[in-house]
């Protein structure tokens, strides 16, 4: 760079960074120099050209199998299978609470108005929710399938997991209202129950 | 060696996992090379999890690009680059079928600023990568890369110019027909 201008202020002005005295006053300069001008014109050039954003590259799958595989062999959930069922189960109802901090009932439905009405139909969907055979929601033993449903519903992501080997198989999920607050609820089957 | 709860789990699960591209990205512009920066972002990926414990939350994706950034640097000292070494990934730019003077054409900008930003000492091209394709703020580079915010912006504004005039010099038609 032969010129000092170039060097100090010129990607400031081109930013639109300097105040109006000192952009005007680098106007001036540009008038009688070239080396100024024709950096101007490089830089506009240089901004026109490099959209850097297009050489995001995003990782392959091969890097996320290895990293689930990694991951899965240090994870609580699968580290020791049969003593940490419970434990899981435990963690799961954790989970289910803070699904209830989370997600609220729609504004919409929380007005004066329809409460005492609402009161009674919540009830009634939950009492009918418990009798055998019924599930307000989804009946699926896919993992993927109940997760799914439960998203955009949630306002956190709610793990799934089947433990038909361990005795509880996955029915389903549904939410469940209580206090004016949807509750997550996974359903599992025990064979023989 | 891993001491993370249930809990810790599902919130790594959550806050890291979703980071996977922008950590790969870094790490493939810092190591010019898909293959070297798979193996790093898994290491890296590897470490965030050995620490999470003591993640008390925040930004877990400056915290993932820092490590992996340092990750990176540790990974060269031990590799030093061999000169200039620019690879053609078949995956990246899969032969042209139909026409290929358009598809090479079309594909000359974007493999001439690759080649450009690849000559890029890695300080510059991390400071680039980190705003231009995270879009990350002054400071919040600062704050991966451990450098002050002043030099963060001296930094940009050098790897700029530095890679406009590597632009500037590469022939507009070389990159087609190296290819
Ligand atoms: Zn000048």
């Amino acid at each position: 760079m032969t010129c000092d201008f170039a060097d100090s202020l010129l990607q400031c002005y081109f930013d639109g960074e300097l105040s109006a005295l000192s952009a005007a006053e680098f106007e001036r300069h540009l008038q009688h120099c070239v080396d100024c001008a024709v950096e101007l014109v490089d830089l506009d050039l240089l901004s026109g050209r490099l959209q850097l954003a297009q050489l995001y590259e995003a990782a392959p799958a091969s890097l996320r199998k290895k990293i689930r595989a990694d991951l899965r062999s240090v994870a609580p959930t699968t580290a020791i299978a049969q003593p940490l069922l419970w434990h899981w189960l435990a963690a799961a109802a954790t989970l289910l609470l803070v699904a209830i901090a989370g997600w609220r009932a729609s504004p919409l439905l929380r007005t004066d108005d329809y409460q005492a009405e609402l009161a009674e139909e919540i009830v009634d969907a939950h009492v009918h929710s418990l009798q055998p055979g019924h599930l307000t929601g989804i009946s699926s033993n896919d993992e993927q399938a109940v997760k799914g449903w439960f998203k955009g519903k949630l306002t956190c992501a709610l793990p799934v997991r089947d433990f038909a080997d361990k005795g509880f198989a996955l029915q389903g999920g549904r939410l469940d209202v209580v206090e004016e607050r949807s509750v997550a609820v996974l359903v599992y089957a025990r064979p023989g129950h | 060696m891993n001491d993370l709860d249930h809990e810790d789990w599902l919130r790594f699960e959550q806050l890291v996992l979703p980071h996977v591209d922008n950590a790969f990205n870094l790490a493939r512009w810092l190591l010019r090379s898909r293959a070297d920066a798979e193996d790093v972002a898994q290491e890296a990926l590897l470490r965030v999890c050995r620490f999470f414990r003591g993640f008390q939350g925040g930004d877990a994706r400056a915290w993932l690009l820092q490590i992996v950034g340092n990750t990176c640097y540790s990974w060269l000292e031990k590799n030093p680059p061999r000169g200039l070494m620019v690879e053609f990934d078949e995956e990246l730019h899969p032969q042209p079928v139909a026409t290929p003077e358009s598809i090479a054409i079309a594909d000359e900008g974007r493999e001439r600023l690759s080649r450009a930003l690849e000559t890029l000492p890695p300080r510059f091209r991390e400071v680039l990568v980190l705003r231009e394709l995270e879009g990350c703020s002054d400071k919040e580079i600062a704050a991966i890369t451990s450098i002050p915010v002043g030099t963060v912006m001296s930094s940009l504004s050098r790897a700029q110019r530095q890679l406009y005039s590597a632009l500037a010099n590469s022939p507009l038609k070389e990159a087609v027909r190296d290819v």
